[in-house]
């Protein structure tokens, strides 16, 4: 079958891992404050841009004019275009920046209008004016003639610059092995999912911070009579939420082609949708839930797809969304409350026994 | 007569635009049991939501141990020595019994958390036999029990109880009342709102009658139970 060779199977896998990461703070957001965040892929696309300016800031500062690093390991070759510390720089940033306009979010729109008593409906509104005004901002940014010069100026470094976009790809870290050839971005997403999956969990269930978190999702009131600030948990929770999504704009910086503020084509605008269908998927009320969710939705898109190809054409993958769709229709009408609510242990039991008696 | 631990003078309040509560003036002495009775949807919680900040204060204040805290925010209230059992959602269902009562505990020093849950063990016993269990599949009467242990381990100066015995079969409601009457007798300040007009009265020391947002009446615990007409006219008491 050509339509499942290592290159595509990475790229749903890191596709899969991106939605995963992005639908576990669509989740996070939704538990603490009931509604469902249309800027939330937008905190990612922020996250990029501020990356992608620091590493010219510091291509430019320190003259690192693109001399690629080589590495061989074990018959493979890596390419590693910045030296190490710039992607840390730009990684914490990202993190950083996203987890801050979430933060931004939580405070100045979604607080200050629950507290004036508006239901949900008003504030998933605000979530979509909040996600205009980002774009705004990303619109006004990239033209500012200091962002211009200096994306100008190192233009043989990042390959190509548009008038209002960045291409960074060619920054990437490769690695080839014969004719596979595999990109760090790829590699890194499932990194930051599985990073994300074990962090979470480990602040939830062990730290003191995370049970705070947890109750004060599930019972507000009473979180704050035990001398709990809730507002403040909440917040908190938004940064950790809008953070993780700023990993996903780390991501998009290296993986996508142009980063733009806002077209058909730009990730936020590409793939919220699938983010949501993850979330509902997996269960809107479980952080484990939309995690996996996240990471099916993408496989679904990406990988079970496209193998339906030889049956309809190659003009099925152009569908991939319909099939998201019609996955969260029958999560809602069969099992409202996501995969999460599924007795996984006796699903497979009764599996178990029905193997053994046949 | 020695200083109130709590009062309010004239205090107007509700939830957002709606107004509940009118021109409440209440002192709540140190060391006593206060009841509040009151027909359904008199505001009894919404008093207690008032004390306690979880309401929005139109007008008026209220004073606590000589401060006012009318625009302190609850979880501060929380760190002032005040506890509130409240009426629904008292415990968290989805963590177990034991983070239930870690929660309560979460801002005291380890020892002397550890201490206190003693004590608390003491009083109710069942609890320490179902710490792992989680607390939304506890039987009603020991969530009650749960509920109340959660506001003791904090120790509070003052506390608010909203009908600990709601639910509860006779034999327990009497179990609980007479727990409430020894943390009265250890020295604990209590508001204690209750549907139960009789079974509270008859354990506190002073009274308040609420009907529609109004208090109606006030005094001794046992001369408002002994008040026929107030009884029948509001609390459907046969006396
Ligand atoms: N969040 C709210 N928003 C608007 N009105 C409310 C709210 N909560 C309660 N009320 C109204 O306030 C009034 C008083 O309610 P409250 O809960 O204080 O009564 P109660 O005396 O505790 O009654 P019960 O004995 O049934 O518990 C009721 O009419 C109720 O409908
Ligand atoms: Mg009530």
């Amino acid at each position: 079958m050509a339509a499942i060779d290592i290159q595509s199977t990475f790229q749903a896998l890191y596709y899969a891992s991106l939605l995963s990461i992005l639908s576990v703070g669509i989740t996070l957001s939704y538990m603490t404050t009931k509604v469902f965040n249309f800027a939330h892929v937008r905190f990612a696309m922020v996250a990029s841009y501020v990356a992608a300016t620091i590493i010219l800031l510091l291509a430019k500062a320190f003259n690192i004019h693109g001399d690629f690093a080589w590495h061989n390991m074990a018959g493979m070759q890596v390419r590693i275009p910045l030296p190490w510390w710039v992607y840390a720089v730009a990684l914490i940033s990202a993190f950083i920046v996203g987890g801050l306009v979430a933060v931004i979010q939580y405070y100045l729109v979604l607080r200050p209008l629950q507290k004036r008593g508006a239901g949900s409906m008003a504030l998933m509104i605000s979530t979509l004016g909040f996600d205009f005004i980002l774009i705004a901002i990303l619109f006004i940014y990239m033209t500012l003639p200091q962002i211009r010069r200096l994306t100008v100026k190192t233009v043989s470094l990042v390959g190509r610059v548009a008038f209002d976009s960045l291409r960074m790809d060619s920054l990437d870290i490769v690695i080839s092995s014969g004719s596979v050839t595999i990109r760090g971005a790829v590699i890194l997403a499932m990194i930051f999912a599985l990073a994300t999956i074990i962090g979470l969990y480990l602040l939830l269930t062990r730290t003191k911070l995370g049970v705070m978190m947890r109750s004060s999702i599930e019972n507000p009131n009473l979180a704050l009579v035990l001398g709990i600030n809730v507002d403040r948990v909440f917040a908190i929770t938004w940064f950790i939420a809008g953070a993780i999504a700023g990993l996903a704009g780390y991501l998009f910086i290296f993986a996508t082609v142009y980063l733009t503020p806002v077209s058909p084509t730009t990730p936020s605008d590409q793939i919220i949708v699938s983010v949501f269908a993850g979330s509902i998927v997996g269960g809107i009320n479980s952080v484990p839930g939309s995690i996996g969710g996240g990471f099916l939705i993408g496989l679904i898109e990406k990988f079970f797809v496209p193998l339906l190809s030889p049956v309809f054409g190659p003009g099925i993958v152009k569908y991939d969304k319909v099939f998201s769709m019609l996955a969260v229709a029958l999560t809602l009408l069969f099992i409202p409350e996501g995969l999460a609510s599924v007795n996984w242990k006796r699903v497979f039991r009764l599996g178990g026994a029905k193997g053994k008696e046949s | 007569m020695p200083e109130p631990m709590l009062s309010l003078q004239k205090v107007n309040s509700g939830y957002g635009k709606f107004h509940i509560l009118f021109d409440i003036d209440l002192e709540v002495p140190k060391g006593k049991i206060t009841v509040v009775v009151g027909p359904n949807g008199a505001g009894k919680t919404t008093l207690l939501n008032t004390i306690f900040g979880l309401a929005t204060i139109h007008s008026g204040k209220v004073i606590y141990k000589g401060r006012d805290i009318t625009h302190v925010p609850a979880y501060k209230r929380a760190k002032m020595g005040m506890a509130y059992t409240l009426q629904l959602f008292n415990i968290f269902s989805t963590l177990t019994v034991k983070e239930n009562l870690l929660l309560a505990t979460y801002d005291i020093p380890e020892d002397e958390a550890k201490k206190r849950m003693e004590e608390v063990f003491q009083l109710f016993p069942r609890l320490k036999e179902r710490l792992f269990q989680r607390a939304g599949t506890l039987s009603g009467g020991e969530r009650q029990m749960l509920a109340i242990a959660i506001s003791m381990l904090r120790k509070p100066e003052l506390m608010l109880l909203d009908e600990p015995t709601a639910g509860l079969a006779p034999k327990l409601a009497k179990e609980v009342f007479e727990a409430i009457r020894h943390l009265g007798d250890q020295g604990y300040t209590i508001i204690l709102a209750e549907q139960n007009a009789k079974g509270a009265l008859e354990i506190g020391d002073e009274a308040v009658l609420i009907a529609s947002g109004r208090i109606v009446a006030r005094g001794k615990a046992q001369e408002l139970l002994q008040d026929k007409d107030l009884s029948r006219k509001y609390l459907g008491l046969e006396v």
